[in-house]
């Protein structure tokens, strides 16, 4: 994944409205979720959502430090 | 962890921060805004922005500066104090770091509209409005005309 200074106003624009309302700019999928959530806590990362069911995945969801909320879910049952 | 009332908080604080150069509101005011003490503030502030508060006012500053530079009349020094910024000697010094060149180098050789070359739309006005189209175009990657 590359990240790249956004310049754009418009961009920018997008990006600070999603995170204002709490959504997710993208989402990945891991193979365990808890010991996911568990690594970047011992790195710093704050967590917006922590590990919740959400009907056939569990989600957590956190900030990357460059104005993104990004998503971590693992499907229920792996 | 960061709760959704919280990240909207912050949030706020942020765009205040990004907005607000010419008067801007004192750190301790935001935080106060956000419900926080002035050192938790800062500490959550950078773990979800990645940056202080001042780090983010000042990029906005700059942004402003180069924005201000590129399409304004006002003298660059004007345009270092209206910002808040110390000294024209701070301001250059965190605008090359930022930028990569001077604020002076910036308005001469960066600033200004880019002439860009017309595209297909531009092409089209330009056959329809009878304007004599030079004989040598540009061309496409693979050697076709464009036009």
């Amino acid at each position: 994944m590359s990240l790249e200074p956004n310049a754009n106003p418009a961009a920018r624009a997008y990006q600070q409205a999603l995170m204002e309302q709490g959504i997710p700019a993208t989402a990945f999928q891991s193979d365990d979720l808890q010991a996911e959530v568990r690594r970047l806590r011992e790195r710093g990362v704050r967590f917006t959502l922590d590990p919740t069911d959400a009907g056939p995945v569990r989600i957590a969801v956190f900030a990357d430090t460059c104005g993104n909320l990004i998503q971590i879910y693992q499907p229920v049952g792996t | 962890m960061i709760t959704p009332d919280l990240l909207a908080r912050l949030c706020r604080a942020r765009r205040r921060l990004e907005s607000e150069l010419e008067f801007p509101a004192s750190i301790r005011m935001l935080a106060r805004e956000a419900g926080l003490t002035t050192p938790h503030f800062i500490t959550q502030f950078r773990a979800v922005f990645g940056q202080t508060p001042v780090q983010c006012r000042t990029r906005a500053r700059l942004e402003r500066a180069r924005h201000e530079l590129a399409s304004g009349k006002e003298s660059i020094t004007q345009i270092c104090l209206a910002l808040g910024f110390d000294s024209m000697g701070s301001f250059s010094r965190m605008f090359r770091k930022r930028f990569g060149c001077s604020p002076r180098a910036y308005r001469r050789d960066c600033a200004g509209p880019q002439p860009s070359p017309p595209g297909c739309i531009g092409w089209m006005n330009l056959a329809l409005s009878g304007t004599e189209i030079p004989a040598k175009s540009p061309q496409a990657p693979d050697g076709k005309m464009t036009r």
